[in-house]
């Protein structure tokens, strides 16, 4: 499903000169559970920024089913990955002046969809979450882990082929982040989900089917 | 489209109206200032339009749409005088004979020049508005009555039924350097507030057999008053009437009398907007500075928002809109501030001589809001506005989400 190939990504702040990504290859096929996992600057975050489409490769190429994705320009990249990709962040990322509902339509009303649709949809998603008397909720009424999952509810709403998580539960406490962790592969199993998880949680690390390690920009193992 | 459109506003103000901005940081000082330049611009326009206006009314109250005057001689035969002015053009309502002189006033040991007006008064009130402008008194009067100004009542000391004199040179075609003269008291029945400085100074309005009585002219008048169908169409009917009647009638208007005011008054309006529009200008850069700040404080939500599938037009049109929301809102404070203010302006003349007739030849102005001046502020403002907004959304819209979520 992803192929990435020789992927670079280098920034340049000032007279200094970094490599966070040194040359990556990675296959992941439909469905899989993939985790990446690393130590803090090892380049994990970067590399789903890029499988994501949220950040352009300095060289390198990600396909997605055999057509390059940075051949696309940034609003055809922005309406794929509204179709396709669904994004935790290890913070929620939630827009607090919107309820717990209103974050999580907001893929939905962003594709145009019909607000209705997009509502009652986003209503199924939040009573899966447990979260259905929180609707109304705004993200400073939430606990951390309720929030998470709003933020989880908002990813999939789109029904996306993929999932992408960084970090999800590194802001949680250890219940809250063995719920998150559950409800991952409850939905990978569910949706038929690819999932791509960035992590540092070894515990978590051992629950996916491919684990892949990254140290200094390069992945070292599978 | 339009579903999303409305999506789009939709998040914009609800990204726009929040504790932190609404009672927080320079925001609400920029709003304030949006508001009080749009109320500047209210109150100055209903100002002007009022003062174009009082003084078009008053021009109309006291000397009709149209007046025909014979030059040199009098009008001896009035019914067919009136029948050729009433074949002129269909718009021609009513005509009512007038005749006036220069004349002498004396009283209380003062005296001074004034201008007398003769006519039936039931006549003319179909023309002219009279009524409306009597302060004290009646103009339903007996013969030797006479109704002045406000300012020659208050200049002489003035009241109801007191007496006054009026002299008036009597002609004298075949002893040119002789000097005749008719003198007559007359009861004071009503004083009236003209409009206008100089005719409440000077004016004094009689009963035309008094007039005629005085003047010595007979059953002869100086001109006409003319009521036409639509007062805005004086200037061209009366050029109609001139060329109809030839060079031995002088045929003026109401915006002839005071041209170069009422041209003055546009001008001035003109001026006075943009002058005052600069104030608009300044707090749509204020705005413009504050939304660079509230942008700054929103790169998570751009980054999110962009990951989730918004493109940077739709991020731009989202930043855009505030600058929309923040002109409507502010136009729509300034419209309720400047209308008060404009109704405290109406207040305060009642209370202080806030405006010099000797000057502007009016002591007081009637303000008068326009749905048109309210349409051009409206249209200025908010352009005003979406061109402060745009850099700022711009630069927000092209925020990536890699920078965005490096805000954490």
């Amino acid at each position: 499903m992803i192929q990435v190939q020789g992927l670079r990504k280098n920034y340049i702040t000032g007279s200094s000169h970094v490599s966070v990504l040194r040359g990556v290859d990675l296959n992941i096929q439909a469905g899989e559970a993939v985790c990446l996992l690393g130590s803090s600057g090892a380049g994990k975050s970067t590399l789903l920024q890029i499988l994501g489409t949220l950040d352009r490769p300095t060289e390198g190429e990600v396909l997605f089913e055999g057509a390059s994705l940075f051949e696309k320009n940034d609003d055809q990249l922005a309406l794929f990955r509204n179709e396709t990709m669904g994004f935790v962040f290890q913070f929620h990322h939630l827009i607090h002046e919107l309820s717990a509902l209103e974050n999580v339509m907001l893929p939905g009303l962003l594709a145009k969809l019909p607000r209705e649709e997009t509502k009652q949809k986003a209503i199924e998603w939040l009573e899966f979450m447990g979260l259905a008397d929180r609707a109304s909720h705004y993200p400073n009424q939430l606990s951390g882990g309720e929030l998470q999952r709003v933020a989880i509810a908002r990813a999939l709403i789109r029904n996306p082929r993929i999932l992408l998580a960084d970090e999800p539960t590194g802001n949680l406490d250890s219940e809250n982040s063995a719920k998150i962790q559950t409800l991952f592969f409850e939905l990978q199993k569910k949706l038929g989900l690819t999932l791509i998880v960035v992590t540092h949680d070894l515990q978590f690390a051992q629950a996916f089917s491919k684990i892949y390690r990254m140290k200094d920009g390069y992945l070292t193992s599978n | 489209m339009y579903n999303d459109l409305k999506f789009k506003f939709w998040l914009s103000g609800r990204l726009l109206f929040n504790k932190q901005i609404l009672f927080g940081g320079s925001a609400p000082l920029s709003f304030l200032g949006l508001v009080l330049g749009v109320a500047a611009l209210v109150a100055s326009m209903s100002v002007m339009r009022g003062f174009e206006s009082s003084l078009k009314q008053a021009m109309i109250d006291v000397t009709s749409d149209i007046q025909i005057i014979k030059k040199g001689k009098l009008i001896e035969s009035w019914d067919e005088f009136a029948a050729d002015i009433q074949k002129i053009d269909p718009s021609i309502q009513k005509i009512a004979r007038f005749a006036y002189t220069e004349a002498v006033i004396a009283s209380k040991g003062k005296v001074s020049g004034v201008l007398i007006q003769g006519f039936d008064f039931e006549q003319v009130s179909e023309i002219l508005n009279l009524k409306s402008r009597v302060r004290e008194g009646s103009l339903q009067s007996p013969l030797e009555t006479i109704a002045i100004g406000q300012g020659l009542a208050k200049r002489y000391g003035l009241k109801i039924n007191d007496e006054v004199y009026l002299a008036v040179s009597l002609a004298t075609p075949f002893e040119d350097d002789n000097f005749k003269r008719q003198a007559k008291s007359f009861k004071i029945s009503a004083i009236l507030d003209f409009g206008k400085n100089d005719w409440n100074e000077r004016l004094i309005l009689s009963h035309l057999p008094d007039f005629q009585a005085l003047t010595q002219i007979g059953d002869r008048y100086t001109g006409a008053f003319v009521k036409i169908e639509d007062s805005d169409k004086a200037p061209e009917l009366s050029q109609k009437i001139e060329n109809e009647l030839g060079s031995r009638y002088a045929v003026l208007n109401w915006y002839e009398v005071n041209k170069n005011l009422f041209k003055a008054v546009k001008y001035e309006s003109v001026v006075i907007f943009f002058v005052v529009f600069l104030i608009v200008i300044v707090a749509a850069f204020n705005i413009s500075s504050t939304l660079y700040v509230l942008i700054r404080q929103r790169y998570q939500d751009i980054a999110i928002l962009k990951a989730l599938g918004s493109t940077q037009k739709n991020i731009q049109i989202i930043f855009v809109m505030q600058g929309l929301l923040v002109a409507c809102l502010g136009c729509l404070f300034g419209f309720i501030t400047g209308y008060l203010l404009s109704q405290g302006f109406m207040f305060l003349q009642t209370q202080y001589p806030l405006i010099s007739g000797s000057v502007y030849k009016i002591d007081r102005i009637d303000i008068r809001l326009s749905w048109i001046d309210f349409f051009l502020i409206f249209i200025a403002t908010t352009f005003a506005c979406l061109l402060a907004t745009y850099p700022p959304a711009r630069k927000g819209s092209q925020l990536t989400v890699v920078e965005g979520l490096r805000e954490d």
